[in-house]
């Protein structure tokens, strides 16, 4: 690799930077949440795609900080993707699918969920965040008002 | 299309294709539950009988809601959890009126307000026949009445109400006939998929997190490119969610050599 002339070795080395931050920051003695491990191999793909309609947000993303915030990664990662606007317009369908994607691979078990919900996710931002990962699921193909009317209104009393 | 096919003909062959076609997207949208009497209590209300006919007001303002509802479905649900219901199994559009009907207090004038009054007491009441439960259906009809401060208007309210209710109702408030369970009958609930309903797609077995580190920590002879193409530095990264602590280790080490060599290439 010192040879190499890979063209996105620099996004990638801040991905991997972050990664190992964030193991160290977490120590090893026990797994990393498989959530943030699925999101950096995601992203190893998706630093190859500067097309891909979830580029923009994953690059804003990495340049947020040295490591991850373990506990508001989930909920971070739905509101990025669910309440706010798709960086492309015709976009909101793939970042979906993304999103949806990076939950089934990485909530792999019910300790990861269990530790998700009790450690990182207050009550309601939690119901916030899976009701709309639920409509989000059958809204895909859907014209693309329901994120947008999130962002623009949300919901009365909630944080 | 549902004022068209209101006014239309009904013997026209083209109108039942088009009824179910309306009834699905109710469906979908969360508007109506996907069952057909719900869907036939909507039609019946706006169909007009003994000189009454519904107005451009009245079409104008369901639409208004239905377009709510399929907007925000999830505030609506809110709204149902907040009198204990069970979301899965009632009605969000009765909610909908209830929260819509003081913007109409606030903004029509007197007629068309009376014209809307005696719609939703025909679509309460049809409701209710359609298998709603009446206590719900009745508790709804009190907000409404309570948001209305115009006496009058109050009054004409609970007289529609009333009168709709024993001429359509007497033999089920008699009876006090309890709500039939439709989940049997649904193929969906405000767009979820019914447990009946066999999957579309099988999802995949799940993943399960990687106990070695085998194959990975040659990495650092490879070219980035390879790796990152074929898929091993995805893995390496997995590697850092294993349940074996020493393939943890080995892969953030391997991390970090990674890391290294991008680095003495001189330009991340």
């Amino acid at each position: 690799m010192q040879l190499s002339t890979y063209s996105d070795k620099g996004p990638l080395f801040i991905l991997i930077g972050e990664l190992t931050e964030t193991a160290k920051s977490v120590g090893l003695a026990g797994p990393l949440p498989s959530v943030l491990t699925e999101f950096a191999a995601g992203a190893v793909d998706l630093l190859n795609q500067p097309s891909h309609p979830i580029y923009g947000k994953l690059n804003k993303f990495l340049q947020k900080g040295p490591s991850w915030n373990v506990c508001k990664f989930l909920a971070f990662s739905v509101e990025k993707i669910l309440l706010r606007e798709p960086e492309d317009d015709n976009g909101q369908s793939h970042e979906i699918a993304w999103l949806l994607n990076l939950l089934i691979r990485g909530l792999q078990n019910d300790q990861v969920c269990q530790r998700l919900s009790e450690n990182c996710i207050a009550a309601d931002a939690q119901r916030r965040t899976w009701k709309c990962t639920g409509r989000a699921m059958f809204s895909i193909g859907s014209p693309p008002c329901t994120g947008h009317h999130y962002a623009q209104k949300p919901i009365a009393g909630r944080s | 299309m549902l004022k068209a096919i209101l006014e239309a003909d009904q013997s026209i062959p083209a109108i039942p294709p088009i009824r179910h076609l309306l009834r699905t997207i109710a469906a979908e949208d969360g508007v109506l539950l996907d069952d057909l009497q719900y869907f036939d209590a909507l039609v019946t209300s706006l169909t007009g009988e003994n000189g009454w006919t519904p107005s451009a007001r009245i079409i104008s303002f369901f639409d208004n809601c239905a377009c709510r509802i399929a907007r925000q479905p999830v505030h609506y649900e809110d709204l149902v959890e907040g009198t204990n219901a069970n979301v899965a199994a009632i009605c969000l559009l009765p909610y909908c009126i209830a929260e819509q009907w003081p913007f109409v207090i606030g903004i029509e004038d007197r007629d068309d307000q009376k014209e809307i009054a005696e719609w939703i007491a025909r679509f309460l009441v049809h409701l209710i026949r359609a298998g709603e439960e009446a206590e719900m259906i009745d508790a709804l009809h009190c907000q409404i009445v309570s948001s209305t401060s115009d006496a009058a208007l109050k009054k004409d309210l609970k007289k529609a109400y009333q009168r709709r209710t024993e001429e359509s109702l007497p033999q089920v408030r008699s009876r006090g006939l309890k709500r039939v369970t439709r989940e049997s009958h649904m193929t969906s609930v405000h767009g979820a998929a019914s447990p009946h309903v066999a999957p579309k797609r099988a999802l995949e077995p799940q993943y399960r997190a990687m106990e070695s580190m085998e194959g990975l920590e040659r990495l650092n002879h490879e070219d980035l490119e390879a790796v990152v193409g074929n898929g091993r530095l995805g893995r390496l990264c997995k590697s850092l969610s294993s349940l074996v602590e020493e393939t943890r280790r080995q892969g953030f080490v391997t991390l970090q050599g990674v890391m290294k060599q991008i680095e003495v290439r001189g330009d991340p």
